[in-house]
């Protein structure tokens, strides 16, 4: 007569039975066995996911030509137009920075497309870096020079109504310009300097039926990075808001000699991309 | 409310719900532990923050120097005017040979009849004004102008 017992002891005791062959006695000791997994000697092929972007980095390419060609399209249509009264009352030289501005802004669309498909992770991390000063140069250039455009007409507006003749040139108002720039520049050189960006992969939470990762993903890292990109935030946020001011007092006149409402509209758009960058990062 | 064209901002609302709208919709679905969509939405978006930035900069500025352009151009007519006005102080027999004519079969005083004439209706620039040279049934050298018009410029014996 064989006793049952639930769960005096642990599988050692089945096994020994099996192995050493010992007989069982009248008692038998039986533990808890809910599973019994039969692992392979060969296990089937790991199949990685990198997440790499592979063909869609053809995308990024095309947006970034569409840009440059777009930008110096209208830069040759300034060159050539430059006598006219519409793009003499334009201002060219801010014309021309808006362009740098953008292109440079939109340069970042290239880097954005590197990972260590095709480059190494030193490489990635440089483009890492260049991120970051692609995105904050080329916005602080098209911000800082829609500042400098929209307070230059409002010099000159503001004098011509008290019937005074005045000459603004670009120099007297690129003060800002300047300023805005060198303190973005000075974030960035101690961002890069102090902290510097580097490119990781992470893996992602899961596994496959033999309990290896499998899916993995690249991203750009920085120890400090939500101090420095604070402290370019805040500076730009100054300055956007002198800036809409500045576009706000322009409102009223033609758009002929100023774009205030075009330039509000672009405002609210890096401000929604800023926005949703923000988003996407903390994601 | 009648609002000045020049100050409506309709066109722009319109325009930034569909960026919302390209920005956004992609963007419901992202998370940054997935670099297929990520990136790419935030290339979208950078390429429309520029080409916002560039369009509404310069197109409302080349428009309006088209306008101007336009305005002086009123006067004096256009390149295509000019020239065949000056085809007309050039030939005094040219006159008579108007658009209408040619492509109704009126040609009297010359002899045109195997050359078809076809009124071309729609023009686009100067540059696509051409000239062509024929002889016809007398050996007489007939040269047309094509532009929005058809004009005989010159009849001359060959």
């Amino acid at each position: 007569m064989t006793h049952v017992t639930f769960p005096n002891q642990n599988t050692a005791s089945l096994v020994s039975i099996v192995l050493d062959d010992i007989l069982p006695s009248e008692e038998m000791h039986i533990t808890h066995i809910l599973q019994i997994l039969v692992v392979p000697l060969l296990l089937p092929d790991l199949v990685i996911n990198n997440n790499y972007l592979g063909h869609l980095k053809i995308l990024g390419y095309t947006l970034f030509c569409i840009v440059t060609i777009t930008g110096l399209v209208f830069v040759s249509w300034t060159w050539r137009n430059k006598k006219s009264r519409v793009v003499t009352a334009s201002q060219p030289l801010f014309l021309y920075l808006i362009v740098a501005g953008t292109i440079i802004f939109g340069s970042s669309i290239i880097t954005f497309s590197i990972d260590d498909e095709t480059h190494s992770i030193a490489g990635c991390s440089i483009a890492c870096t260049f991120n970051v000063w692609f995105l904050s140069i080329g916005f602080t250039i098209i911000f800082a020079a829609l500042y400098s455009k929209a307070w230059r007409v409002n010099i000159i507006m503001r004098e011509s109504s008290r019937f005074k003749r005045v000459k603004v040139m670009p120099k007297d108002v690129i003060l800002p310009f300047v300023a805005l720039l060198v303190v973005n520049v000075i974030i960035l050189t101690t961002w890069t300097i102090q902290d510097r960006h580097e490119y990781k992969r992470f893996v992602h939470p899961g596994t496959d039926d033999w309990n290896r990762d499998f899916s993995f993903y690249g991203r750009c890292t920085s120890l400090h990075a939500e101090i420095y990109f604070s402290l370019i935030l805040v500076v730009n946020m100054i300055a956007l808001i002198l800036a809409l001011y500045e576009t706000y007092k322009t409102r009223h006149l033609r758009t002929e000699f100023n774009e205030s409402a075009y330039i509000g509209v672009v405002f609210i758009s890096i401000r929604k991309f800023k926005t949703i960058f923000i988003y996407v990062r903390a994601a | 409310m009648y609002v000045q064209h020049d100050f409506s901002m309709s066109t722009n609302i319109i325009w930034y719900i569909v960026q919302a709208a390209v920005i956004g919709i992609p963007v419901a679905a992202v998370t940054s532990d997935q670099p297929r969509i990520a990136i790419p939405v935030i290339q979208v978006i950078i390429f429309f923050t520029c080409m916002a930035t560039l369009l509404f900069m310069f197109v409302p500025k080349i428009v309006s120097h088209r306008k101007k352009e336009g305005k002086k151009n009123n006067g004096r007519g256009t390149f295509t005017q000019q020239y065949l006005e000056k085809l007309r102080l050039e030939n005094a027999d040219m006159n008579q040979f108007s658009s209408k004519k040619l492509a109704h079969g009126h040609h009297s005083g010359l002899a045109i009849r195997k050359f078809e004439p076809r009124l071309i209706t729609s023009m686009g620039p100067a540059e696509m004004m051409t000239k062509e040279e024929h002889l016809d049934d007398n050996n007489k050298k007939v040269a047309f102008v094509r532009g929005r018009h058809l004009f005989a410029k010159n009849v001359e014996s060959s």
